[in-house]
């Protein structure tokens, strides 16, 4: 795509504003029909867009120097993320640029090879990126005076790589008639799934696809996700929606088991709610307590954390409810959860006094068997203390702008695994996947290799490579959020009706297509015509149906001004909830796969604030980045109370095999205080099997100045994953599982666990010289 | 050439310095999740390099900004606590007296400032840094970064080399952009028109930088709150960045 | 107490140009063994500093916050072996101390190749040694001069000024002996000789020269030699790190370096004794004296030691407290206990027998370990205070790699080169010194009378 093409938008020149309503921010922020004359060399260049990297669906202004996209902030006023912007947001630029990044279209004969073909173009593309002058002798830099390396990167102009470009461009064709083929033979046998992050019209556009092949609509994979929240949102608010919790009005949240901050679906939106919760109203200093298992990062910042069994947390939010809708006893409680009662009655106490107040039920109670129930009783807190449709409490998220932007349920793993099942039953004959990895979405347990291999034609729809990739006949490399148009809708409440508009602030890095240029081409070669020409006309057609703003005399079409402040927002409220108390039986007790005297502990997988979705470990700096709690980095980890270390006389930096009725890992030992001694925690998804250079189990070049090997990633912990399936809501219970720890007697290999801080591993390590059992008490902290 | 005894007087008793400026941060402790958003931000703006898995856990990576983690107590009677450091730009830096060339000194406006190309890494200053927060080139950053990801390195920071150190800047290339763009347009910089990468972008607002000697600004007013406290004040290093402490008051 | 008679015999001059030129013109196979032996060592461990340079300081062991670690205390291990040479010369020049002469020679030449030796460590530890002149006040175009307020700096001219003073000081009072060489030599030798001789011909001008720029020299090389020391220990007192920072630093670095600088001085002339067969020369009547302001070297360094260490304790600022603590626990404890037994515990109660201080063998193995312990002490110096100073969260351990240990042994060999070049070029012993000791000996100024004395002190 020429970046002149544009100058047909609308016939602007140049559009340079101030973002309206967030005045304090200077920066330019330029609407994607800037001609290159208008900018400056050397200077950057802003565009307002949206992350991509999660369902959050932040604002975030792109910065453009050259042509290079080099960073990503946040959106100052945006109701999701009000300027700020995660790690993952941060980390983006890193897709933007990945050294595995798909150079173009691959049309593969035998499946986890790259074709001859790829691979020769990918030759053409290294020798383009070695036609640079970067050093490549370490003495060079040993030269008087050197300091900044001669140049950062290859010149966009340079001829090598233009022709490398034009060389991948060439491959298109074959591709897009492939894909064709590929929709003919699948027909209304073509299933296509989608990622959690395909959201807005990129998933209109597939539905449309899917109703003109007559197969069935398309299928979003949130396995881990709110499947449970969902069904008991439905049960007490009477919409199974994910609503809006509007911390930064609370004065009392009780989280269950939630990391709300750091991974949930809007970290950012969560995070600025605490942070307003806390301190921003004068006189009110918000209170969070956190109900759970493991101390997590929200525990870290709680001023109270009741630690209780895993899958208990029910009974808690019960002990708070009046007996005559379903409340139980403290003492009963107590003994069920093994909470202190008076740490549960001072938690009743402060139920009570304060208004209003929050209850959020979280993953940690999701990921049991008793999902549902639990998280019913959680919500029931809010009936109870009066804190449904009102601030400060659990409010109706209105709807998005545009109508059809509305965030598409996700499947439940039940309906993935009738899915898979059709697949290995040689029911599917075309099987698309966009922007996810299915594996996933299933432990190893399941054999969905197995259920794939049936498939006839796969299309993976992706940047990187992952494991579903590896399975692909065709790879068609989608342009990222940075390099094409798109719009998106936050996944969970957020107060606000948002509609993000995502502008392309610089061309295709690579000869990357966006799905929707391939899919309308595709389509059309298959004779369904889907009646646009390419993505961006598309993205264009959508937003014209939005009304333009007439309230303000002078304003220019939606669209145009979409472009220029990111999307539209528009403080609604969505029809107020009509919720009412359940009836609640006596508290569930969650069921756990494994017997507890050949597998003694209860797995927890965490999602680390650091990997996320998988994405997370394709990218070196969340690799390298220290997970706030352990601080580990480079991969995984197991989590051990240090009592039950001592126990079992590990160290840290020990080799262990954790080991349950499905399979077992390798891997090494944390001490880490915040779990009970009957726990261990593993991180999830450092590793896919084909990955990246940065997150591959095998480990490939990570890197190159000290030319060490790199021992890997390992397996994820899917491996160790019982498939056990919530009842209620058909989600994956993945937290029922049980496992064993046995020492392997070795020390893991250098590299293999990471610890950025080892000042509490040093006490159990007799290798480290001290004893640090004093942590650090000088901080005046209260 | 700042001189480490005056400068102690300038901000003491001699109240603003001939620049104008001072340069602060406050961080609320009471608002840190602990996301490490302000982490990679920092990163992306400011060409951190990648250590890789055995360097980092050789305790070689670059975190300009770190979160500390610290714990207290045992489980279920647990306390965790986030503390982000970075370089508290001390006004009386002991770090800048014993570097041998110059290669770190204060600036009239209150940064410790580092000359890449001057620094011959000793290492001196992390040692008498008492808040650990430089960081040293073990190895040659620029060939960490394959491509084409050297593509993301901002072109207004410099890209170090083997051998020497390097630390928070306070973004400084963000307030020589802002003063410049002041000049052009022919007013005077107003408090909250930019700042640091690590405080735009968190997004629980825990991170807030300006003009300290600007009684007007939003750090100024922030100062004055009783939570406030500095990092080791015993050690009478002057750090200019300010900790609002959490908890109840 | 029986009188030791010094020296206990006089040798004709002949005897003594034999005996001490000998190696000096004599090559054996030996040598050439040794030469080939210590010579690899030395090639390996340049070998590895440029591999270290070529590829980065990660092949070290040492990360945030350990930023220094065994090449800071090699520095200081070996800064400390110069002392004695020249310090123990010129405090018995000025002393007049006459049995001086047989040792001076040998002991001036450590402290010169002990300098030339630590003075790489502070360049091996730069990050980027090639730039090293960055230090320098060098006059340049941009006019950036260097940090005067930065002990490295003090430290850098203080070794310059010691430096240049010690080889001074060796060069002088070789002069005369150059011109016997020149006198005996043929061939390029003799080419040599003759431009070190400097023109020497034995004037009665030229010796008052000589004494006086001899005396005058040593009364200047002691203060520089203290200021050094004082110095480098600065490099540690002027920092904010915990049990650094301590004025008790000056004078302990000072009486350290007088310690193990008096042990090698042992070790090296019981060597060369072996070696040479000097053993008339070099007497046990040496060794006693030697043994002797060792111990007292020994009994001020213990004091101050204890001073420290009963400081930090009794203080338990909880900074401090926390390096304290972990000096005496786990593996730093044995290090220390190491240290405390050669330096103290074994040293002094024997060294205080003249039985024992006046036995070659048991002199030079308790030197060796006082010289361990003293190495063991820089390192408990250097190392502890970093690996747990700042917030506990970057607390860290420090395991050197074999890079660290190969320049941690390098410095032995290029030691034992340069000793070993040197004694092809100067006699080891001063032969005018002990001629003139021979004159001295002959007309000894007693009160009032001029005595032919053979009897010292
Ligand atoms: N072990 C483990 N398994 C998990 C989870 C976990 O935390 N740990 N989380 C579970 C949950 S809740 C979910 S929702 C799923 C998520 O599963 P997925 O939706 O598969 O999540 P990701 O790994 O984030 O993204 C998949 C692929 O999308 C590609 N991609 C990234 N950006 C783009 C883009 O712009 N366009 C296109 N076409 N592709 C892009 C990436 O390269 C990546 O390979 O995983 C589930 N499975
Ligand atoms: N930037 C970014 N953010 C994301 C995503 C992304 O791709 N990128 N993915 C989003 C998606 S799709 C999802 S579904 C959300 C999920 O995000 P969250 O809903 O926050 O889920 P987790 O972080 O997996 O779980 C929270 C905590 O529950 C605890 N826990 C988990 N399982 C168990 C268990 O079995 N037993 C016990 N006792 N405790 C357990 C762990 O302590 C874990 O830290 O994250 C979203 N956030
Ligand atoms: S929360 Fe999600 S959308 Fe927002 S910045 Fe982070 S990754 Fe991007
Ligand atoms: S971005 Fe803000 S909330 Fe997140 S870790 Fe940094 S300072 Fe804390
Ligand atoms: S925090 Fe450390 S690096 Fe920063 S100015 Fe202070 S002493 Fe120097
Ligand atoms: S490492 Fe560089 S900046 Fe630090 S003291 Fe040495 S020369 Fe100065
Ligand atoms: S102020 Fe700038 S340089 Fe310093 S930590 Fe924050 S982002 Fe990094
Ligand atoms: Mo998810």
């Amino acid at each position: 795509m020429d970046r002149r093409d544009f100058l047909k938008l609308s016939g602007l020149t140049a559009s340079t504003l101030v973002l309206g309503g967030c005045e304090d921010y200077h920066a330019r922020l330029e609407a994607y029909a800037v001609r290159p004359e208008d900018m400056v060399p050397g200077m950057p260049t802003y565009f307002a867009t949206a992350c991509e990297m999660c369902p959050a669906a932040c604002g975030a202004m792109a910065r453009v120097v050259e042509g290079r996209v080099l960073k990503l902030e946040g959106l100052p006023g945006h109701p999701v993320n009000h300027g700020g912007l995660c790690a993952l947001g941060q980390a983006s630029v890193q897709m933007e640029y990945h050294p595995d990044r798909f150079y173009g279209p691959d049309i593969r004969t035998t499946r986890g090879q790259p074709s001859t073909e790829y691979l020769a173009l990918e030759r053409t593309v290294h020798e383009a990126f070695a036609s640079t002058s970067r050093p490549t002798k370490l003495i060079d830099n040993m030269k008087v005076g050197v300091m900044s390396f001669g140049k950062p990167d290859f010149k966009l102009g340079d001829r090598k790589w233009a022709d490398a470009h034009a060389q991948t461009a060439r491959t298109w064709p074959a591709a897009i008639s492939r894909l064709a083929r590929g929709l003919t033979s699948g027909g209304a046998a073509t299933l296509i799934l989608v990622g959690h992050q395909i959201r807005g019209h990129r998933h209109a556009l597939l539905a449309d696809l899917a109703t003109a092949l007559k197969a069935p609509a398309p299928v979003v994979v949130e396995p881990f996700g709110d499947d449970a929240t969902r069904v008991a949102n439905a049960a007490v608010y009477g919409r199974p929606e994910l609503p809006t919790y509007d911390l930064a009005n609370s004065e009392l949240v009780i989280l269950f088991g939630d990391d709300l901050f750091t991974s949930g679906l809007a970290p950012t939106y969560y995070t600025w709610g605490y942070g307003a919760m806390r301190r921003a109203r004068p006189d009110i200093r918000g209170m969070l307590v956190v109900v759970g298992t493991r101390f997590g990062e929200a525990a870290a910042v709680a001023d109270a954390f009741i630690a209780v069994r895993p899958g208990t947390h029910g009974a808690i939010a019960q002990a708070l409810l009046p007996s005559s809708s379903g409340g139980i006893s403290l003492a009963q409680a107590a003994t069920l959860t093994g909470a202190s009662p008076d740490q549960i009655e001072e938690l009743a106490l402060l139920y009570r006094t304060l208004k209003p107040v929050l209850a959020i039920g979280g993953t940690e109670v999701a990921a049991q068997t008793n999902a549902v129930p639990a998280l019913a009783a959680i919500a029931a807190l809010n009936v109870a203390a009066g804190s449904v449709n009102r601030a400060g409490g659990v409010l109706a998220p209105p709807p998005p702008p545009i109508a059809d932007m509305a965030p598409p349920a996700p499947a439940s793993y039940r309906v993935l695994r009738q899915w898979a099942d059709s697949m290995a039953a040689g029911a599917i004959q075309s099987l698309l996947l966009v922007n996810v990895d299915p594996f996933l979405a299933f432990p190893d347990a399941y054999d969905l290799q197995g259920a794939i291999q049936k498939v006839p034609f796969i299309a993976s729809f992706s940047t990187l490579p992952d494991d579903g990739t590896a399975m692909a006949d065709l790879i068609v490399p989608d342009s990222t959020f940075l390099e094409r148009w798109g719009d998106s809708t936050p996944a969970v409440g957020v107060g606000a009706a948002v509609g993000n508009l995502i502008q392309p602030p610089v061309d295709p890095f690579f000869a990357s297509k966006p799905v929707e240029d391939v899919i309308l081409a595709a389509a059309k070669e298959a004779g369904h015509d889907l009646g646009h020409a390419d993505g961006e006309a598309y993205f264009k057609a959508m937003w014209a149906k939005l009304a333009p703003d007439t309230s303000v005399p002078g304003t220019q079409s939606p669209w145009v001004k979409a472009l220029r402040v990111g999307g539209i927002s528009r403080s609604a409220s969505g029809p107020d909830y009509d919720a009412h108390l359940p009836i609640l039986t006596a508290p569930v007790a969650p069921a756990f796969r494994g017997d507890p005297a050949t597998r003694p502990f209860h797995l927890v997988p965490v999602r680390s604030t650091k990997y996320r979705n998988g994405l997370g470990s394709a990218l070196p700096w969340m690799q390298e980045w220290g997970d706030p709690m352990v601080t580990g980095a480079w991969g995984g980890w197991v989590e051990i109370n240090p009592k039950t270390a001592a126990r079992l006389e590990l160290n840290p930096y020990d080799e262990v095999k954790v080991e349950s009725d499905r399979g077992s890992l390798l891997l090494g030992v944390v001490i880490y205080p915040g779990l009970p001694e009957d726990a261990v925690a593993i991180p999830l998804n450092f590793s896919r099997v084909c990955g990246t250079r940065y997150d591959s189990a095998a480990g490939g070049s990570v890197w190159e100045a000290t030319q060490k090997v790199d021992p890997g990633r390992g397996a994820d912990v899917r491996a160790l994953l019982e498939e056990v399936i919530e009842p209620r809501s058909g989600q994956l219970a993945w937290g029922a599982t049980r496992v064993s720890v046995t020492p392997t007697g070795r020390q893991v290999p250098p590299g293999k666990l990471v610890l950025v801080s080892k000042s509490i591993q040093a006490q159990e390590n007799p290798a480290l010289p001290h004893v640090i059992h004093r942590e650090f008490k000088v901080w005046p902290i209260g | 050439m700042a001189d480490w005894i005056s400068d102690k007087g300038l901000q003491t008793a001699t109240g603003p310095r001939a620049a104008g400026r001072r340069w602060g941060l406050v961080v609320d402790l009471d608002r840190c999740t602990g996301c490490g958003g302000c982490v990679i931000a920092c990163h992306a703006e400011n060409n951190l390099a990648l250590a890789g898995p055995l360097d980092t856990d050789q305790g070689r990576s670059f975190d300009w900004i770190r979160i500390e983690r610290y714990w207290d107590g045992e489980y279920p009677d647990l306390k965790a606590q986030f503390i982000p450091i970075m370089c508290q730009q001390c006004e009386a830096a002991p770090c800048e007296p014993v570097c041998p060339v110059f290669a770190t000194y204060h600036t009239a406006e209150g940064l410790n400032a580092m000359v890449y190309n001057r620094c011959i890494g000793t290492r001196f200053c992390e040692n008498n840094d008492p808040y650990n927060v430089r960081y040293f080139n073990w190895f040659e950053p620029a060939l960490n970064w394959p491509d084409p990801l050297a593509n993301q390195l901002n072109p207004a920071v410099t890209v170090r080399s083997r051998g020497v150190m390097e630390k928070c800047t306070f973004c400084v290339q963000r307030i020589r952009d802002h003063e410049e763009l002041a000049r052009i347009e022919g007013r005077v910089m107003k408090d909250g028109e930019f700042t640091t990468a690590c405080a735009q972008s968190c997004s629980a607002k825990v991170l807030i930088f300006g003009d300290l000697d600007d009684p007007g600004s939003e750090v100024s007013q922030l100062v004055q709150s009783d939570r406030r406290f500095r990092l080791f004040e015993s050690l009478g290093t002057e750090p200019v960045v300010y900790y609002l402490k959490g908890g109840q008051g | 107490m029986g009188m030791i008679v010094h020296p206990p015999e006089l040798y004709p001059d002949e005897q003594i140009n034999q005996d001490v030129l000998r190696p000096v013109f004599v090559t054996t196979w030996k040598w050439w063994i040794l030469v080939a032996i210590s010579g690899g060592g030395f090639m390996a461990g340049l070998a590895t500093w440029f591999y270290m340079m070529a590829t980065g300081m990660w092949v070290s062991g040492l990360h945030r916050p350990v930023m220094w670690g065994l090449f800071i205390s090699n520095y200081v291990f070996w800064i400390g072996l110069s002392n004695s040479g020249t310090v123990i010369s010129a405090m018995l020049r000025l002393s007049k101390a006459d049995w001086r002469r047989p040792i001076t020679r040998a002991a001036e030449a450590m402290t010169v190749f002990a300098l030339l030796i630590a003075a790489q460590f502070p360049l091996i530890h730069l990050g980027r040694t090639w730039l090293f002149y960055y230090i320098l006040p060098y006059v340049n175009q941009r006019q950036l001069w260097n940090n005067f307020r930065s002990p490295l700096v003090w430290d850098m001219m203080a070794i310059m000024a010691y430096l240049g003073g010690s080889i001074l000081y060796l060069y002088l009072p070789t002069v005369p002996d150059f011109a016997i060489l020149r006198d005996h030599a043929e061939g390029i030798k003799k080419k040599m000789f003759t431009l070190f001789a400097l023109g020497w011909r034995g004037t009665r001008r030229e010796w008052t020269t000589l004494n006086a720029c001899i005396l005058s020299l040593a009364l200047l090389v002691l203060p520089v030699a203290v200021s050094m020391h004082t110095i480098v220990s600065w490099d540690f007192g002027m920092t904010l790190v915990p049990l650094w920072h301590t004025s008790i630093f000056g004078p302990y670095f000072v009486i350290g370096a007088l310690y193990s600088g008096m042990a090698l001085v042992i070790t090296i002339i019981l060597i060369l004794r072996w070696a040479f067969g000097w053993q008339k020369y070099i007497t046990p009547f040496h060794l006693d004296k030697l043994g002797k302001i060792m111990l007292v070297a020994a009994l001020v360094w213990f004091y101050l030691w204890f001073n420290d260490y009963i400081t930090a304790w009794y203080g338990k600022l909880p900074d401090e407290k926390i390096i304290f603590d972990i000096k005496n626990a786990g593996p730093f404890y044995w290090w220390q206990m190491t240290m405390m037994l050669s330096n103290t515990m074994v040293a002094l109660p024997l060294l205080a027998f003249k039985k024992f201080r006046t036995s070659p063998w048991a002199m030079f193995i308790l030197t060796i370990f006082i010289n361990i312990g003293m190495w063991i002490e820089r390192l408990l110096i250097v190392v502890p205070s970093l690996v747990q100073k700042g917030p506990s969260f970057t607390w860290t351990t420090y395991h050197p790699t074999w890079v660290e240990w190969m320049l941690t042994v390098y410095p032995l060999a290029g030691f034992t080169v340069l000793y070993l070049l040197f004694v092809k070029v100067a006699p080891l012993i001063s032969v005018w010194e002990i001629r003139e000791d021979k004159v001295a000996c002959a007309t000894k100024k007693m009160g009032q009378a001029e005595l032919r004395a053979v009897v010292a002190e």
